[in-house]
C-alpha cells in the first residue's frame, strides 16, 4: 500500500449532507477532517453549483451566478483555507442561513475540499508533468418542507448480462420528480403460469431530482424461456413505481 | 419446616426481582462498533509525466507524437448510513492541459475485479467508455466520472490502473506550460457521492 494514500487530509464525515429544516432558520454543518500526514497540510475550500445529467452524472457549473436551485448563497464557510497540523483532526464549519422566501422544493451545491497538489510541475523540454491533487466533493442538499414535492422514479433501460453462469440485470432509472429520496427496488420474475422463479431486493440508494441510478440484480438462475419481469421501486417518500416487462432468455 | 419453605420462596422471589432489575439495567447499553464514515483516495505517484522526447538536432521535432503514463488508484470508502450506498464516484480532471495536446484514459479494473465483496465490499465499476476493452475516452478540463457504483469498500493492496496517452493533435498550437503556481498543469481526482 503506498504511503501516499494516507499522506493527505481526508474527510471523515459523509459526502452527502442533507438539510431538512424550515425556511428562515439557520443550521451548522460540521465537516470532519483529518490530516493523515506527519507534515502540516494545507487544504482549500470552494463552493460550486452542479446539476444532474443522466449521462454525464454531476455537471459542475463554474460561474459567479448561482443556478436557480443553488443554496450556495446561503452558505458561509468558516474559511477558504486551513492548515492542519500533523495528524490533526478537526471540524470545518459551514453555516447555512435558509432564506424565508425560497419556493423551490430543494436546493443544492457542492463543497470541494482540495488537497494541495503534491508537487508542482517542472519545466523540461518535451516533458509535460502534472501535479496530482486529491479532492473531496461534499454535496449539500436542502429539502424544503414548505413546498409540495414529488418523486417520480422512471425505469429507462434494462440491460441483461448473459455472459456469466447466471444472468444479471442492470436497470437504469431516473428521478423525473423534484424531490430527493432514497429507494430500493424489488424485482420478481414470474413464469408463464404465474409462478415466481426469482425474487430480489436491491440495496437502498439516494437519488436526487434528474439524477440517474443503476440497480444491479445478480445471480438470476432461470431456465431458458419467456417470463414476466415485475419491478417495484419503493421510495422512502412512500411512493411506489411499478413496471413490468416480458423477457425471453 | 413449613415456615422455612415459605422463607425460601420469598428469597427466591427477591432473587428473581433482583435478577430482572439487574438485567434491565443493561437494556439501554450503548454499543459502538467503531464503524464510521470516511473517504480516502490515493494514487501511487506525486506526478504524472508525459515525455515526448527532446529535440537534439536542428530540424527535429519532438521524437514522439504521443506519450504514455500510468498510475495506480486506491481508495477506502464508508458511506453514511442513510441509504447512500453504492453511489460514490471517482472523477478525473486536468487543469491547464497544454494547448495542442489530447489525453485519452483507460481504466483497468483487473486488479480489483476479483476481490471478494464480502471482504472488500463494493469496489465499484468502470464507467462505460473507459474500459480496457475499448480505446479509451478523452479527458480534459471538465470532471469525468471514471469509476462509479462505489459502496462501502476498500481496495487493499489491489488497485485500479489508470493508463493515460497524451497525443499532439496540433503542433502549431503547442506552447510551453507554466511550472508552478495557479497555471501549473494539475490532475485532480475527486471522490463524491
Amino acid at each position: 500500500m503506498p504511503s501516499l494514500l494516507f499522506s493527505q487530509v481526508v474527510v471523515n464525515s459523509g459526502l452527502t449532507q442533507i438539510i431538512d429544516a424550515p425556511l428562515g432558520t439557520a443550521q451548522t454543518l460540521n465537516i470532519a477532517l483529518q490530516n493523515n500526514s506527519d507534515d502540516a497540510k494545507r487544504v482549500t475550500f470552494a463552493l460550486m453549483d452542479y446539476y444532474n445529467d443522466c449521462n454525464e452524472g454531476y455537471v459542475y457549473v463554474d460561474g459567479e451566478e448561482p443556478i436557480e436551485s443553488s443554496c450556495r448563497p446561503w452558505l458561509t464557510l468558516e474559511n477558504t483555507e486551513l492548515v492542519l497540523l500533523p495528524r490533526e483532526k478537526r471540524d470545518f464549519s459551514v453555516l447555512v442561513n435558509i432564506p424565508s422566501n425560497y419556493n423551490l422544493p430543494n436546493a443544492n451545491t457542492c463543497l470541494f475540499i482540495n488537497n494541495t497538489a503534491l508537487v508542482d510541475s517542472v519545466q523540461k523540454a518535451g516533458v509535460i508533468q502534472f501535479g496530482v491533487q486529491i479532492r473531496y466533493g461534499v454535496n449539500i442538499i436542502y429539502n424544503n418542507p414548505s413546498v409540495q414535492s414529488s418523486v417520480d422514479l422512471f425505469t429507462q433501460s434494462l440491460v441483461i448480462d448473459t455472459a456469466g453462469v447466471n444472468y444479471a440485470f442492470e436497470l437504469s432509472l431516473v428521478n423525473r420528480g423534484n424531490a430527493s429520496t432514497t429507494f430500493h427496488t424489488k424485482a420478481s420474475i414470474l413464469d408463464m403460469e404465474g409462478n415466481m422463479v426469482y425474487e430480489n431486493t436491491s440495496i437502498r440508494q439516494s437519488i436526487q431530482p434528474q439524477q440517474c441510478r443503476k440497480v444491479l440484480l445478480e445471480n438470476i438462475d432461470v431456465a431458458p424461456g419467456t417470463y414476466e419481469l415485475v419491478l417495484l421501486h419503493e421510495a422512502d417518500s412512500g411512493d411506489v413505481f411499478g413496471v413490468s416487462e416480458s423477457i425471453t432468455f | 419446616m413449613k415456615k422455612q419453605i415459605k422463607n425460601l420462596k420469598w428469597i427466591s422471589v427477591f432473587s428473581l426481582i433482583a435478577t430482572l432489575s439487574y438485567g434491565q439495567s443493561y437494556d439501554q447499553q450503548t454499543v459502538d462498533f467503531g464503524i464510521s464514515t470516511h473517504s480516502l483516495v490515493g494514487v501511487d505517484a506525486n506526478s504524472l509525466t508525459f515525455n515526448f522526447g527532446t529535440p537534439t538536432s536542428a530540424g527535429d521535432g519532438y521524437s514522439l507524437t504521443s506519450a504514455a503514463a500510468s498510475t495506480n488508484l486506491y481508495y477506502s470508502y464508508m458511506p453514511t448510513g442513510n441509504g447512500n450506498n453504492n453511489t460514490a464516484v471517482v472523477k478525473v480532471q486536468f487543469t491547464n492541459i497544454p494547448q495542442g495536446v489530447d489525453v485519452v484514459l483507460t481504466v483497468d479494473n483487473s486488479g480489483v475485479s476479483s476481490l471478494s465483496s464480502t471482504t472488500y465490499g463494493s469496489v465499484g465499476t468502470v464507467v462505460s467508455g473507459f474500459e480496457t476493452t475499448g480505446s479509451g475516452t478523452a479527458v480534459g478540463s471538465s470532471p469525468s466520472s471514471i469509476i462509479e457504483n462505489i459502496g462501502a469498500s476498500y481496495t487493499g493492496t489491489a488497485y485500479y490502473t489508470l493508463s493515460y496517452t497524451a497525443s499532439v493533435n496540433d503542433y502549431s498550437s503547442l506552447e510551453q506550460t507554466s511550472s508552478n503556481g495557479a497555471n501549473a498543469p494539475t490532475i485532480t481526482y475527486t471522490i463524491t457521492n
